[in-house]
């Protein structure tokens, strides 16, 4: 009996130590059972985006670290999820990882993927605007990916460059498979741009998440178009009062008939060429292409950091 | 013969040859006109029946029908004055030595003092009065049309102080330039390729030479009248020039010219090089940019001749400011400069920018939002 212990004991011993990197799978639902396909956000389901709907998972939104390549342990699991949590109640926006491995011939597949997880899930659901940030791991072997995604208010917090700075400044952990140092430097990027203010207060979103520039009003422009204008008017205005003025020239008396131009000498003397580029508007990030603003299947907007293969 | 004979005699006062009154140029019919009984007659008639009326005055040997104008003895002051007498209501017209024809202040009585612009002084040609004294008044009045920062009361005729229809000395010169202009010329041309835009700069030395006359350039030569003034009334319909004949002065005030030679030359010089520089620069026509960098041109007078245009000047006081207008007197052309009502010149500055301002934003909110 001491003996079968002793065995029982030596295999449980043996499955914690074989088992932790799988610890915490994420648990999924059938959204076939669940209301509107489990999409409690504003998005309709319709005939074009339902395969996409179809095809995220629907999780548990609390959980917020999605680990279907099975990365983490436990330990780093629930470490992370303390570090989101402290994130979530400070800013008010929602932090989710997700962690996956696919092929992919495009990076957009990835990006579709990553913000359909986002758009059908209830990320973000506590605050107006569903907005969060999420990170993308693709773990696919032959050529892993990870890129991040703003959605609602973070996109005006992590713009462009922050991104750039942020994704850039995690690549050496998730190249070299240090995950758990590579997303707890993420959310302290985050933490920390977040501390410095929002990056584009002169941006606003629309109903459906999209970022918009906020109308200012040009008051130099407008008011020195005025200036300029009343001034060209009030001198017209007050030219109508004058009308003495000296004559300077005798056109009127020149006799037409009598005009000769005799000498007419077109000297070349010197010629030169200057030139300028024009610069393109989008500027090319490090390590990726360049971010940019999209809309998803859902037909809410978001902003990507412009992926990072690796 | 005395001195005050050889000045009556000269002395013109055209009579109605129907009823003796005297009869004036009526510049609204282009012929003379007698107000008392409604006869219109040309120069040539006129010109028939004085010499008629002459022989009839020698022989009835009256010496009270005619003017008896003396000349005071200049004394002090007084040296650059004539005074006459008006034989119709006796009153004592008092010119000086630059105006050539006058008419009574009092009476209205015309006499002329053919002495001034007889000989020496007698003007090659003249244009005669198209427009008349109403005319002028209408156009003083019309001003407030399109001027909405005058005062508002500046335009009332009761404003006007005097208007007096005055021939005015005009030298015009007949020029003729010759000579080459020397410009700097660009040819600017751009294009881009791909995301670089080219801007290419030929330079050129472009000259162009050759003649040209100019006819009639008018200066004013009397100082009492204000150069600019006369260049604002400008142009003259030229082919309206008559001979010069004594009779066209009746009823209006002439000046003698009291400015002559290099300096009215200069100014109708630096028109005539002005304008030949202008029209050698719009030949060049094929440049981008062209500026005048010398010239070589030469202008020579090769006419001059001495003219009465006419002109209406119109004296307004108007808060105890005097105000001087002139109006062309045949193509009625009427400027002067016109004072500006402080208050609403400001407001309507204010209320301009508002609008602009207004619209602007207007205009700025709906096209970010579109």
């Amino acid at each position: 009996m001491k003996r079968i212990k002793k065995i029982v004991l030596l295999l449980f011993t043996l499955l914690l130590w074989i088992t932790p990197a799988f610890a915490k799978v994420p648990v999924t639902y059938d959204r076939n059972t669940l209301e509107n396909y489990g999409v409690k956000k504003k998005w309709k389901v319709t005939s074009e985006n339902q395969a996409n709907v179809m095809r995220s998972h629907a999780v548990d939104s609390e959980e917020k670290i999605y680990d279907f390549a099975g990365v983490l342990t436990d330990d780093e699991y629930n470490s992370l999820k303390k570090q989101i949590e402290e994130f979530i109640q400070k800013t008010n926006m929602d932090l989710v990882i997700l962690i996956e491995s696919f092929p992919y011939y495009q990076d957009r597949e990835n990006e579709d993927y990553a913000v359909d997880f986002y758009d059908y899930n209830d990320f973000g659901m506590f605050n107006d605007n569903y907005s969060g940030t999420l990170l993308f791991r693709n773990t696919y072997e032959s050529n892993p990916y990870y890129d991040m995604y703003n959605f609602g208010v973070a996109q005006q917090y992590f713009d462009q460059s922050r991104m750039d700075i942020t994704l850039d400044g995690i690549y050496d952990n998730l190249h070299a498979g240090n995950y758990y140092e590579g997303f707890s430097s993420f959310i302290k990027y985050l933490s920390n741009f977040y501390d410095a203010g929002m990056a584009l207060d002169d941006y606003e979103l629309d109903e459906n998440g999209f970022l918009q520039k906020k109308y200012e009003y040009p008051f130099i422009v407008i008011f020195g178009a005025a200036f300029v204008i009343t001034a060209i008017i009030m001198g017209i205005l007050i030219s109508k009062n004058k009308m003495v003025r000296k004559a300077t020239q005798a056109e009127n008396y020149l006799d037409q008939s009598s005009v000769q131009i005799t000498n007419r000498q077109d000297i070349f003397l010197t010629t030169h060429t200057t030139s300028y580029t024009v610069s393109s508007s989008s500027g090319g990030s490090s390590g990726g292409g360049g971010g940019h603003s999209s809309r998803g299947s859902s037909g809410g907007g978001h902003t990507s950091g412009g992926g990072r293969h690796g | 013969m005395n001195e005050a004979n050889t000045i009556s005699e000269q002395a013109l006062e055209n009579k109605c040859p129907s009823c003796t009154a005297s009869i004036k140029f009526n510049p609204t019919i282009g012929k003379f006109k007698c107000e008392y009984c409604g006869s219109e007659f040309t120069l040539e008639e006129l010109k028939k029946y004085s010499n008629n009326a002459a022989t009839d005055a020698n022989n009835a040997s009256n010496p009270q029908q005619q003017a008896t104008i003396e000349q005071s003895i200049p004394a002090d002051n007084y040296s650059n004055y004539i005074s006459y007498k008006c034989e119709s209501c006796g009153a004592e017209i008092v010119t000086d030595e630059q105006t050539a024809a006058t008419f009574c202040v009092y009476c209205g009585n015309t006499a002329i003092l053919k002495s001034k612009l007889s000989g020496q002084f007698t003007p090659n040609k003249i244009i005669p009065f198209a427009k008349d004294k109403a005319s002028a008044v209408e156009a003083f009045k019309s001003l407030k049309k399109g001027r909405p920062l005058m005062p508002k009361d500046f335009c009332n005729e009761q404003n006007i102080e005097k208007i007096r229809g005055v021939y005015i000395p005009f030298w015009l010169y007949d020029i003729f330039v010759s000579g080459d202009v020397e410009m700097h010329g660009e040819i600017i041309t751009h294009w881009s390729r791909g995301d670089t835009r080219y801007t290419k700069t030929d330079i050129y030395k472009v000259i162009r030479g050759g003649t040209m006359a100019y006819k009639g350039i008018p200066v004013d030569g009397s100082s009492r009248f204000d150069n600019n003034i006369m260049n604002s009334i400008e142009p003259f319909d030229y082919s309206a020039f008559l001979p010069y004949n004594h009779a066209y002065l009746s009823g209006f005030l002439a000046e003698k010219y009291d400015e002559e030679g290099d300096a009215n030359f200069e100014e109708a010089k630096k028109r005539a090089l002005n304008s030949t520089r202008n029209f050698m620069q719009a030949d060049a026509t094929m440049y981008t940019a062209k500026a005048i960098e010398k010239d070589t041109l030469l202008p020579q007078q090769t006419n001059r001749e001495y003219a009465m245009l006419p002109v209406w000047m119109v004296n307004v006081k108007y808060k105890n400011k005097p105000y001087i207008f002139a109006m062309n007197g045949q193509t009625g052309k009427f400027i002067g400069n016109i004072p500006l009502d402080v208050t609403k010149t400001i407001l309507f500055a204010i209320i301009i920018f508002i609008i602009v301002v207004i619209v602007g934003s207007i205009i700025s909110y709906v096209s970010f939002h579109l």
